[in-house]
């Protein structure tokens, strides 16, 4: 008996061990459905700014849209967190639709590969999301916050300490790629991907970024005796954070964004003491205007675990892809008016035409 | 279209701002609890073809020959820690601040455009102190949700003007400017 139950164990054990074997291969090997358009001029990776992430699950595609006619140089990413589908989505609507007449743009889908590849943590939303796109069905990813753990190559600080000298009591953020910015050649592998995501801004002379986030929606449950249950709305989402020097231009973007869509976002200026941050670190590590937008994500409402992200009434994927992308080009817009260095970007479907019906209409 | 106008509209200001015909040293702007929405109520100034001087610390001896001074009512715990001041401190800047605007003839406008989203416990101290100072008060749609901002003026010669967005506070700053003379 006691045999029995030792090589029960062994089996079950055995059978634990695959599986995690497989999940962790299936993590690997995981690549974003990306089907770029006419309007890309160049495809790239992430690793030819930096070659150590060559052939590792941290290396991401780079997609250079390049009119060839001078102006500004704008950078779009997505998918800092894996668990913010909106961005990602936004990129790919851009990859998949534009068409850049002035300037240049490049655009990373994915910058946090690794954490797309693995299953939400924070509230179990489903991997894999069907969508029906212009050339059939098609399945959107919806990943973690934080890069999976076996990619990182070490094991999680109890207090982490980012490349700008912060310290979080929260040793995990040490996987949050937008914690780990202006990045290090030597760190971390997530902090070798802002290293080469800086490297990409100075190498390709960026002007302009955007990092698009998601977070919890403004909405809070309302429980069965109509009373509201509190910490639903931390008040983050609809908000468009500036680097110091870029705040003017965000200020122009956001009045733009009333007078296009009718959609009123705050506007906040990076914390120079909270460091690590995108926003601040790339505009601090270069001459780039760094701005972040975040949008309202029903999935990561902590008070219910079955948030729609796609098709959500009051938050539609298509309202929150909108949101990023005619933020983006007011970003631009602004930019040129200050600058005198333009970026044109054609093809990109209006506000109004996402709204109207499913986004899959707008991807290939 | 739409933004095709605004880009016009956004042009023109800029060009008659670069051009010097804008009212540079009517207005002069600072937060009262250092959000960054003071920027925005600039930008607005500017499409109205104002380029109004924006301090984040501005202190009574900055005063220069400005016809107004607005103040854009925000509590931020993070521009308070960025500026190095606590909110009594801001408070105090702030009353030291009106007390010498009014002494010097400047009317003072105190503005509120974050909606309901720019209200909580920080801003609502900083509301309570600003009203008093106003010689008009403009209010985006939502910030007086609850009524504090109807309760406060209450009584008073206050004028208190509604706008529906940042972008709306467009036309009670222009009506508010003509009556002071900034704008003919």
């Amino acid at each position: 008996m006691r045999f029995s139950i030792a090589r029960a164990s062994g089996f079950t054990g055995l059978a634990v061990v695959l599986l995690m074997l497989t999940v962790a291969a299936w993590g690997k090997n995981f690549t974003p459905d990306i089907r770029p358009g006419e309007g890309v001029t160049e495809q790239r990776k992430l690793s030819d700014y930096f070659a150590p992430l060559k052939g590792t699950n941290l290396d991401t595609d780079v997609f250079i849209l390049d009119s060839g006619q001078p102006g500004a140089t704008g950078l779009l990413l997505g998918g800092t967190h894996g668990n913010e589908l909106a961005g990602s989505v936004a990129a790919l609507v851009m990859v998949e639709n534009s068409v850049v007449r002035q300037g240049k743009l490049i655009v990373i889908p994915y910058a946090n590969r690794s954490a797309i590849s693995m299953r939400d943590t924070r509230n179990g939303i489903k991997r894999q999301h069907a969508i029906q796109s212009r050339s059939g069905k098609r399945f959107l990813p919806y990943g973690d916050r934080r890069t999976d753990p076996a990619d990182q190559g070490q094991a999680d600080p109890d207090d982490y300490e980012n490349p700008a000298g912060y310290v979080l009591k929260n040793g995990a953020e040490s996987r949050n790629l937008n914690r780990t910015y202006p990045g290090d050649p030597e760190g971390t592998r997530t902090e070798q991907v802002t290293y080469a995501i800086i490297a990409l801004i100075k190498e390709e002379q960026v002007d302009i970024s955007l990092d698009m986030h998601e977070a919890d929606t403004p909405e809070r449950k309302v429980q069965t005796d109509g009373d509201y249950r509190p910490g639903g709305n931390r008040r983050l989402a609809y908000t468009l954070v500036s680097h110091p020097r870029g705040i003017e231009i965000a200020a122009f973007a956001l009045l733009a964004l009333e007078e296009d869509i009718e959609v009123s976002m705050k506007l906040e200026e990076s914390n120079t003491k909270y460091r690590g941050l995108s926003h601040l670190e790339i505009g601090n590590a270069t001459d780039c205007l760094s701005f972040l937008s975040e949008s309202p994500n029903p999935g990561q409402d902590r008070w219910r675990s079955d948030g729609d992200v796609v098709n959500d009434p009051k938050y539609p994927l298509t309202h929150r892809v909108g949101l990023h992308l005619r933020l983006f080009k007011n970003l631009a817009d602004a930019y040129a008016d200050y600058h005198g260095e333009a970026l044109i970007i054609e093809g990109l479907p209006e506000y109004q035409d996402l709204l109207a019906g499913s986004i899959g209409r707008f991807l290939n | 279209m739409k933004n095709q106008i605004f880009r016009m509209i956004l042009s023109i200001a800029l060009l008659s701002i670069f051009s010097g015909t804008a009212l540079a040293a009517d207005v002069v702007l600072t937060p009262f609890g250092q959000s960054p929405d003071a920027m925005m109520v600039r930008v607005v100034l500017k499409k109205l073809g104002i380029d109004g001087r924006l301090e984040k610390l501005l202190q009574a001896d900055e005063l220069q020959d400005e016809k107004v001074l607005i103040t854009v009512v925000a509590g931020s715990s993070k521009g308070l820690g960025e500026a190095g001041i606590d909110k009594d401190a801001e408070i105090e800047r702030m009353k030291t601040l009106a007390a010498a605007a009014g002494a010097k003839g400047m009317k003072v406008l105190v503005m509120h455009i974050g909606g309901k989203g720019r209200r909580g416990t920080l801003t609502d101290v900083f509301i309570v102190e600003s009203v008093p100072m106003a010689d008009a008060l403009i209010v985006v749609e939502g910030g007086d949700y609850d009524g504090l901002f109807t309760g406060l003026v209450e009584g008073k010669e206050l004028q208190m003007l509604i706008a529906p967005s940042v972008r709306g506070t467009s036309e009670p700053l222009q009506q508010v400017l003509t009556e002071w003379g900034v704008l003919q």
